[in-house]
C-alpha cells in the first residue's frame, strides 16, 4: 500500500560519483601511522594529531576534556599567554578536544609556518604543567557554562534519556556535576596527558599546501619533540549498558514554559553493511528539512521550530535519538506525533518518488563532506575510530541508491517500533 | 555591550574587525587577561564584529561570575574600551592579530561554498573586484587607523547595553 499525498521534501539534483583520493598512510616516526592529503596552491595546512581512546576508552570525560583544552596553559619556562602569543605570531592555531571515541588536537598555520608552530607545540605539549591558576580560570569559565545549561530542558530531557536508557555503568550515562570540577588537579591532568600519548593510540593526518621539503621538516620534528611517550598505553575501561523495559521519564526545569523531548533506543546491532540503508530510513524520519517528522510537525501543524532524528554510532552498537523542543501544552501531541510517523513507516511503503528525493538529498549530502581538502582529516577519522576501510566510503552512493521502498518498509518495521524507544521529556511537565 | 558599526562597502572592516581581536578575541587579549584572569570578574569576555551588507555591530560582552554586579562589569569593559583609542593597540598586538587574520583568510577560501558565497556578498554590494583582496586590506591597516575609529565609534553615548539575568 502506498500513500500518495505525502508532502514532498525539495526537488534535488542527482549526484553520480563520490571522487577522493585511497591515501594510505605512511610511517609519520615513532611508529604512528600518517595520511597526508596534498592541496595545491591554497597557502595552508593543518596537522590533525588524533588519539583514538576517547572518553568511551579512558572514561574520566571531564578530566579528559580539561587536559585537551589546558594543554597549551603553560610550562615550566612559558606562562599562557607568552605560549599562545607564540603561536598567533606565527599566525597558528592549535585546539584540542576530547569526544566520545577519540581526542584530537589541530595545528592549523600558513604552510610556511605549520613546522615552526607545529615545533612550538609539541614543546609547549611536553612541557605542559597545568598551572593552577589557569585550572581555575577553566573551572570557572566551565561551571559557569555548565550552569547555563543546566537551566535549560534541553540539557535535561538528553540527560533524563541517556541516565535511564544507558545507565550510570555506560559511558554516555556519566555526566559531570558543578562540584565534580573541583576534583581535577594539576597532577591528574599530567597523568592523563602522559597515558593518552602512546604510539598505539596516535594516528595522524596532515592535510593543506605543503612541498616535501615542508613536510620533511615536520617528520624531523616529530622524530625529535614527538617522542615523550608513555610506558604502556592505558587499557580501556570497561562498561555496562543498562538492561530494562523503554520507559517515559518526566524531569520538571523551573521558569520554562517549553518542554524538550527525547526519543533514543540504544544498542542496535546493524553491520555496517546495512548502515546506509538505515541512513535513508533515518533521514526520511527526520534526517533532513523535508523529513516526514519536520513537514507534519513543523511546516504542518506548526507544533515546534525544529525536530531531528539522528543514527550514531558511539561505540560499537548504533543509536538512535529523536529530539524537539515544544510547548507545555503540546507535549502529548508531539510524542502521539513522532510515534505516528514511526509507526506509519513500518505500515505503508513509501513512494518511490519521496525515496529518490530522500536518496538524492543524502547522496548530495554525503558529497558535501568531501568538499575541499581538508573535510578529508575528518572522513580518515571516521574510518579509523570505527575500523573500517575506503570500501565503506566507496559504496556510499551506491548502496543508499539501491535502497527499496520494500527495504525501508522491512527496517522500520523491526527498528521502529514506537514501544521500542525511551521517551524523556524535561521541562515544564 | 553594542555599538553600530558602518556599512560592509564602506570597507573598514578590517580596522573593525582587527580591534575587536586585538581587544578581545583571544586568551591574550586584554579582556580575557585583565578581567577574566588577573580581576575574575568574568568567566568569560569577548569582542567581535559582525559586519552586515547595511549596518554592522562591534561587540563586546563578559559573563559575570558570581558575587560581582551587572555595573562593575560594565565599567570594567568601558575601560578597557576607553583605553582602545590609547595605549591596548600596539605594534605587537597588531601584527600578531593580523597574522591570525590573513591565515583565517586562506583557510576559509580552501571551501568551495565559502569562495561562492564570498563572491555573492561582494557582486551583492556591486565590489566584486574587491573580492580577493582582503588580506592587502589588512595590511595596510595601522595603530592610528585603530586608535581613530575606536576613538570615533566606541564612544559612551553611542553604545547600546544590555545586562541579562538569567532566572534562577
Amino acid at each position: 500500500m502506498m500513500k500518495p499525498d505525502r508532502k514532498l521534501g525539495p526537488q534535488g539534483k542527482t549526484i553520480d560519483a563520490l571522487h577522493f583520493e585511497h591515501v594510505n598512510p605512511t610511517g609519520f616516526g615513532h611508529a604512528v601511522p600518517l595520511w597526508f592529503f596534498p592541496a595545491r596552491d591554497c597557502g595552508v595546512a593543518r596537522i590533525y594529531l588524533y588519539y583514538k581512546g576517547g572518553i568511551a576508552h579512558h572514561g574520566e570525560g571531564l578530566l579528559h576534556r580539561a587536559m585537551h583544552q589546558l594543554m597549551l596553559s603553560g610550562t615550566a619556562d612559558s606562562p599562557a599567554e607568552t605560549i599562545h602569543a607564540t603561536l598567533e605570531s606565527l599566525g597558528a592555531t592549535a585546539d584540542g578536544t576530547a569526544d566520545l571515541l577519540y581526542c584530537q588536537h589541530t595545528i592549523g598555520a600558513r604552510s610556511s609556518k605549520l613546522a615552526d608552530a607545529f615545533r612550538r607545540f609539541l614543546e609547549f605539549r611536553n612541557g605542559a604543567v597545568f598551572p593552577d591558576s589557569e585550572l581555575e580560570v577553566y573551572r570557572t569559565a566551565a561551571a559557569s557554562e555548565l550552569k547555563s545549561r543546566m537551566a535549560t530542558p534541553r540539557y535535561w530531557s538528553y540527560r533524563k534519556l541517556m541516565e535511564q536508557m544507558v545507565g550510570s555503568g555506560h559511558f554516555q550515562g556519566q555526566f559531570t556535576n558543578l562540584e565534580d570540577y573541583a576534583a581535577i588537579t594539576p597532577a591528574l591532568l599530567r597523568t592523563a596527558a602522559e597515558e593518552v600519548w602512546n604510539p598505539a593510540n596516535l594516528f595522524v593526518v596532515i592535510c593543506g599546501d605543503l612541498n616535501e621539503p615542508q613536510l620533511a621538516d615536520i617528520r624531523a620534528i616529530w622524530q625529535e619533540h614527538g617522542a615523550a611517550f608513555a610506558a604502556t598505553p592505558r587499557d580501556p575501561k570497561s562498561w555496562t549498558h543498562a538492561a530494562h523495559q523503554p520507559v517515559h521519564v518526566e524531569h520538571a526545569v523551573a521558569n520554562t514554559n517549553q518542554v524538550s523531548i527525547y526519543f533514543g533506543k540504544s544498542e542496535l546491532d546493524i553491520p555496517d553493511s546495512g548502515y546506509y540503508k538505515m541512513l535513508v530510513l533515518n533521514t526520511l524520519l527526520g534526517g533532513f528539512f523535508g523529513s516526514r517528522l519536520m513537514q507534519n510537525i513543523r511546516e504542518q501543524k506548526g507544533l515546534t521550530y525544529g525536530i531531528h532524528s539522528s543514527l550514531l554510532k558511539p561505540g560499537p552498537h548504533y543509536q538512535w535519538l529523536v529530539s524537539s523542543d515544544v510547548k507545555a501544552e503540546n507535549k502529548a501531541l508531539v510524542i502521539e506525533e513522532i510515534k505516528r510517523e514511526m509507526q506509519e513507516l513500518r505500515e505503508v511503503s513509501v513512494s518511490a518518488d519521496e525515496l529518490g528525493k530522500v536518496q538524492q538529498y543524502l547522496c548530495g549530502n554525503i558529497k558535501m563532506g568531501f568538499d575541499g581538502i581538508f573535510s578529508m582529516a575528518a572522513r580518515v577519522r571516521e574510518l579509523q575510530v570505527h575500523g573500517r576501510d575506503y570500501s565503506f566510503m566507496d559504496s556510499a552512493l551506491q548502496e543508499i541508491r539501491a535502497v527499496s521502498p520494500e527495504e525501508i518498509q522491512s527496517l522500520a518495521y523491526n527498528f521502529l517500533d514506537p514501544n521500542s524507544f525511551y521517551i524523556a521529556s524535561a521541562g515544564a511537565v | 555591550m553594542a555599538f553600530r558599526t558602518p556599512a560592509y562597502a564602506e570597507l573598514d572592516w578590517p580596522v573593525a574587525g582587527l580591534l575587536a581581536d586585538i581587544c578581545g578575541g583571544s586568551e591574550t587579549s586584554p579582556l580575557h587577561v585583565e578581567l577574566v584572569k588577573e580581576q575574575g570578574l568574568f568567566a568569560s569576555a569577548e569582542a567581535f564584529h559582525m559586519k552586515g551588507l547595511s549596518e554592522g555591530l562591534w561587540m563586546v560582552y563578559g559573563i559575570l561570575n558570581e558575587g560581582r554586579t551587572h555595573e562593575e562589569g560594565e565599567a570594567a569593559l568601558r575601560g578597557i574600551l576607553d583605553r582602545c583609542s590609547t595605549d591596548i593597540p600596539s605594534e605587537e598586538r597588531l601584527v600578531r592579530c593580523r597574522n591570525m587574520a590573513t591565515t583565517r583568510l586562506l583557510f576559509e577560501e580552501t571551501n568551495p561554498m565559502n569562495r561562492a558565497q564570498k563572491l555573492c556578498y561582494y557582486e551583492n554590494i556591486g565590489l566584486l573586484e574587491h573580492a580577493g583582496k582582503e588580506a592587502a586590506l589588512l595590511d595596510a591597516v595601522n595603530l592610528s587607523h585603530l586608535k581613530q575609529w575606536a576613538a570615533e565609534h566606541l564612544r559612551p553615548e553611542k553604545s547600546n547595553v544590555i545586562y541579562y539575568s538569567p532566572r534562577a
